[in-house]
């Protein structure tokens, strides 16, 4: 097992050597990239048809999910901001209703190394 | 007479053999029908959210902490119970149980309103807002902040961008600066070949795939080889179970909003502005002469992501009089969060950052 090992270790080292250097050239950085428009141009293709198809079947399109994502999340925003003013009081609002759980006091000194548990 | 001890020898090691073979078949069994493996076990409370931002703080561990709180900044292809995957393997209960006071930027999935966010959001929105929470939080002033990778090159530029910010101390985890360095994914991305644009106009948010693949193929064998070995292993829990935990988090890659990658690949890839101090962001010169604070910057020997020539020149390009570079044993994430994490990087920043937090 232990030279089943040493042989695991060597051929990853290797294959991981010999790809790096692949990959690192012009050629594969060409190609790659090529192949990634490719793949891109099909997917706009395909887009096109389905927002055709989605529209003549009277159904909401990926974008226009994305348009109301983005208004929940303006709507979200915008209460998020009116709860951090009203925990501030600036609004006039009640006292936050539960107290913070106490903390530790902030008064640890300098002294590495005098952990308990983890080391 | 005595039996030849080379014969009884190899027969313990038969019987050893053996015995691991039985326990891996019925490991392997176990294995493959039990569910995913728990994560991120140390308690928190969620401080702020904001879409993709998750500002978490962790319950305190011990009965004194030190006055200044840590801010831990994710980085953001990737999502954080790295740094507490597991009890006894948990960067952020370390730093609990040293008396650390532990806040925590994460990251969730940007939502396709958010493919606009750009470095100006993340460095001069969610990061100040943050920090802002944890003063309030905390009721202290002072601040550590610590990135690791990505969530490196964010704090980076925020101490850049926010001299007048009561940033107490910066540290970096494996953290790239000169980004020509870092040669594969400069490789990959050449602008005569790799149309970002096109990529990001099409996709909106840049797949959490092709962020999975870039990384994989930096390495194409080890998957394999990680396979092949935890066959070899199957018969060790341990080692199973933080297989399990790496294994479930390196698949767990994040989206990423799409101008923030097309800056990404333009702006520090390409023309590698960080490093010449010429980032504009919000209008601002991300300079890291702006940085002043106390700065610790550990990189890993063997970082197949972010390569020591990648990251050596931040502690070479700030402001900064006390500063700090360790480079140790171990790979990209074995530096921050593997077994030996806790023996060598953990209690380095201890040391350094104890008599600096008080």
């Amino acid at each position: 097992m232990a030279l089943w090992r040493d042989l695991l270790g060597q051929w990853e080292k290797s294959v991981n050597t010999l790809a790096n250097q692949t990959m690192g050239s012009e050629e594969y950085s060409r190609s790659m990239n090529g192949a990634m428009g490719v793949t891109l141009k099909m997917q706009e293709s395909m887009k096109d048809v389905m927002a055709t198809y989605l529209a003549n079947m009277n159904l909401p399109s990926r974008v226009d999910f994305t348009r109301l994502d983005e208004r929940v999340q303006g709507i979200e925003g915008r209460l998020d901001r009116i709860i951090a003013l009203l925990e501030r009081g600036a609004l006039g609002g009640p006292a936050p209703a539960t107290p913070a759980a106490p903390r530790p006091p902030r008064t640890k000194p300098s002294a590495p190394g005098r952990a308990q548990g983890l080391t | 007479m005595n039996a030849a001890p080379g014969g009884a020898e190899t027969l313990t090691r038969i019987q050893g053999e053996v015995e691991r073979a039985i326990q891996r078949s019925l490991k392997g069994i176990e294995y493959i029908a039990s569910p995913s493996i728990a994560v991120g076990p140390t308690p928190k409370d969620v401080l702020y959210e904001q879409g993709t931002l998750h500002l978490y703080h962790y319950h305190p561990m011990s009965d004194e902490i030190y006055r200044i709180p840590i801010l831990i900044v994710m980085a953001t292809s990737n999502r954080g119970y790295i740094l507490d995957l597991a009890r006894g393997q948990s960067f952020v209960e370390f730093l609990l149980v040293r008396g650390y006071d532990v806040y925590l930027i994460d990251w969730s999935p940007p939502s396709a309103a958010e493919k606009t966010l750009r470095f100006e959001d993340y460095t001069q929105r969610f990061i100040p807002e943050c920090v802002r929470r944890v003063h309030e939080d905390s009721g202290e002033e002072d601040l550590t902040i610590i990135g690791y990778c990505m969530g490196g090159v964010l704090s980076v530029m925020y101490a850049a961008l926010h001299p007048e910010a009561t940033l107490t101390n910066l540290v970096c985890f494996t953290t790239p600066i000169d980004f020509s360095q870092m040669e594969l994914f400069a490789k990959w991305s050449d602008k005569r070949y790799f149309d970002v644009d096109r990529l990001v106009d099409a996709t909106g948010n840049v797949p959490s795939e092709l962020i999975f693949q870039s990384f994989d193929m930096l390495r194409p064998a080890t998957r394999i080889a990680g396979q092949l070995q935890l066959w070899d292993n199957m018969w060790d829990e341990n080692f199973v179970k933080s297989f399990r935990a790496f294994e479930r988090w390196s698949t767990d890659t994040l989206p990423l909003a799409g101008e923030y990658f097309r800056q990404t690949i333009k702006e520090l890839i390409w023309e590698n502005r960080l490093f010449k101090n010429e980032m504009q962001v919000g209008g601002r010169v991300a300079d890291l002469r702006n940085i002043t604070a106390p700065i610790f910057h550990a990189m890993a020997e063997h970082d197949h992501i972010v390569p020591y020539a990648a990251a050596k020149p931040l502690l070479e390009n700030v402001g900064s009089a006390d500063k700090e570079e360790v480079v140790l044993k171990g790979g990209h994430v074995s530096l921050v969060a593997g077994a030996n994490a806790s023996k060598r990087l953990w209690p380095k920043l201890d040391a350094w950052l104890a008599g600096r937090s008080v």
